[in-house]
């Protein structure tokens, strides 16, 4: 294992090609370079607010990169940036040779929310071609293009959701809705899957079942994955590479090339392999917020 | 009994209990009819005089009906542009909320200067009764959209009108129906009030109201079997609503199915 910081995400791009489970950095990586993010003040005589930045990260085509860190540190508000629904105060992000409004509008982008934001009065099958319905007019291409109906059905089943195509939300567990606002990701057919603690809500079993779900549609399709969490073990079980920040502003501290083999997790976390990379993680995370406890 | 069914004929037995009180503090009391009727009075001139309460309940009902449903299509347009912009419903609201605490009886008559004698009066002055309750609750239904849905729909660059059409509308959809089932009841206060003055026509609840009233003691029980008319339209209508409101919960699935 090892640990670099932020000013070496190039090197990092270049360490995770020698991976073979990765694709080579390909024409969608996602590119940040001194970004920053200040939100106005809330009372008159107070100064903005500097919630993110600078932070520079490169993020290869088809890899899963998941984002770490005490609450407040930017892990949302990168993912929402990246996302093209926030603008940036300062930096470029590019998605490929498009800006994040650009990727947005080509729909390049499948977000999983924290909550699994179903609507109540769609069914399953409603639920997940939701996001296809909208904007429409945007024509498939090849990297953006929504599963037909079959591909949908065979997904549906895939998850686990067979048999609920016609149910309401109401009916389902918390895991089971957490399922649909996932396959309503891939229904979408981007190339750029953004996850937001998508399952911070879960208990442990649910959330060990999510990650291997999660994973086995990621390895058969391989979009590249932004995954934010507070879970240590989450973060190594499932990332080609781990971005710690750290808080007040929001920053990177370290980016740690994980990589193990995927997509089964089967007694995965009983290695010395996984317990080197959850230390390094955790001596990372408590650097990034040791170092948050110093700069003012 | 088991308590479905019990909860299912409640308002019967509150209803009949309601009249068996009203029946027995007459009789027991003795009110004379000249000043208050036994509803089972009431009851028998509605019968006996069917003819003439359907033929004077129609037009009421018609002009309520039809401001009713104005103001339901004018509120649900304003609403639906002022959810879009703060500044927009910061301004019109309290026109709406002047409109509310002002009562109709005291600005009917200049309605009726301005627009003329007439249907067309009556029909505006039952909408402008209807109207705030159906706003206020459209407003609110349009703007209590999850943020959350609303970011989903603009990560693949939904539309002002998708998000609308997608997930506003049916978001507002129940607050819309149970404001509605208010404005039905104030869309027969507005006609009733209104018919005296209005001179719409010979007929219409309102004016069936003002002539007994004012024929004295000896149209007591016409005056009540006016009021018993009205009070079932304005029942018939809530109902109607009701039944619409009920499916949509069902399949909002915000009421179990």
């Amino acid at each position: 294992m090892s640990l670099s910081t932020s000013s070496s995400s190039s090197l990092n791009a270049e360490m995770l090609n020698d991976d073979p489970g990765v694709k080579p950095q390909g024409s969608l990586a996602i590119v940040i370079s001194g970004f920053s993010k200040s939100f106005p003040a809330t009372k008159k005589n107070d100064s903005p607010m500097h919630a993110v930045g600078p932070v520079d990260l490169t993020i290869v085509e088809g890899s899963f990169t998941v984002l770490i860190g005490p609450s407040g540190c930017g892990k949302t508000t990168l993912l929402k940036a990246i996302g093209g629904l926030l603008e940036p105060t300062t930096g470029i992000i590019s998605i490929g040779n498009q800006t994040p409004n650009q990727a947005r509008v080509s729909k390049l982008f499948g977000l999983v929310p924290q909550a699994p934001t179903l609507l109540p009065w769609r069914t399953v099958r409603q639920n997940v071609t939701l996001l296809n319905e909208v904007n429409a007019h945007q024509k498939a291409t090849d990297v953006a293009k929504p599963l037909s109906a079959a591909e949908l059905d065979a997904l549906l089943i895939e998850v686990g959701l067979g048999g609920f195509e016609q149910a309401k939300p109401r009916h389902l567990s918390g895991g089971m809705q957490q399922r649909v606002a996932l396959v309503r990701a891939f229904a979408t057919g981007a190339p750029v899957l953004l996850l937001d603690e998508p399952f911070a809500a879960l208990d442990e079993f649910n959330r060990a079942d999510m990650r291997q779900v999660l994973l086995k549609l990621w390895a058969k399709r391989k979009p590249t994955v932004v995954f934010t969490t507070h879970s240590l073990e989450e973060s190594v079980l499932l990332a080609d590479q781990v971005v710690v920040m750290a808080p007040r502003p929001g920053r990177i501290v370290a980016e740690i090339p994980i990589g193990l083999a995927r997509p089964n997790l089967a007694g995965i976390e009983d290695t010395a392999e996984f317990n080197d990379h959850v230390k390094g993680v955790r001596s990372a995370l408590r650097e990034a917020i040791l170092s948050a406890q110093v700069i003012p | 009994m088991n308590r479905s069914l019990r909860v299912r004929f409640a308002p019967i037995v509150g209803l009949v209990l309601f009249f068996c009180v009203w029946e027995t503090y007459v009789r027991i009391a003795k009110i004379g009819s000249y000043k208050l009727v036994r509803p089972s009075s009431a009851f028998a001139e509605v019968w006996r005089s069917r003819a003439t309460y359907w033929a004077n309940a129609l037009p009421t009902f018609r002009v309520a009906m039809f401001g009713f449903v104005i103001a339901m299509a004018v509120a649900f347009v304003v609403a639906s542009l002022i959810a879009q912009s703060r500044t927009a419903e910061r301004a019109v609201l309290p026109v709406a909320l002047l409109v509310v605490v002002t009562p109709l009886f005291a600005y009917a008559q200049a309605i009726l200067i301005w627009i003329g004698l007439g249907v067309k009066s009556l029909v505006v002055m039952v909408a402008i009764v209807c109207f705030p309750p159906m706003l206020f609750a459209a407003t609110n239904g349009l703007k209590s959209v999850d943020p959350a849905a609303t970011e989903l729909l603009r990560s693949v660059h939904a539309s002002r009108w998708e998000i609308f059409r997608k997930l506003q509308v049916p978001t507002a959809l129940p607050q819309l129906l149970s404001a509605a089932k208010l404005s039905a009841g104030l869309s027969l206060v507005g006609v009733t009030i209104g018919e005296p003055y209005a001179f719409a026509g010979d007929e219409g609840l309102g004016l069936l109201i003002r002539r007994t009233a004012s024929a004295g003691n000896v149209a007591i029980p016409q005056l009540w079997g006016s009021i018993f008319v009205l009070g079932l339209i304005g029942s018939f209508a809530y109902l109607a609503i009701s039944g619409v409101e009920t499916a949509v919960r069902r399949w909002h699935s915000l009421d179990n199915s």
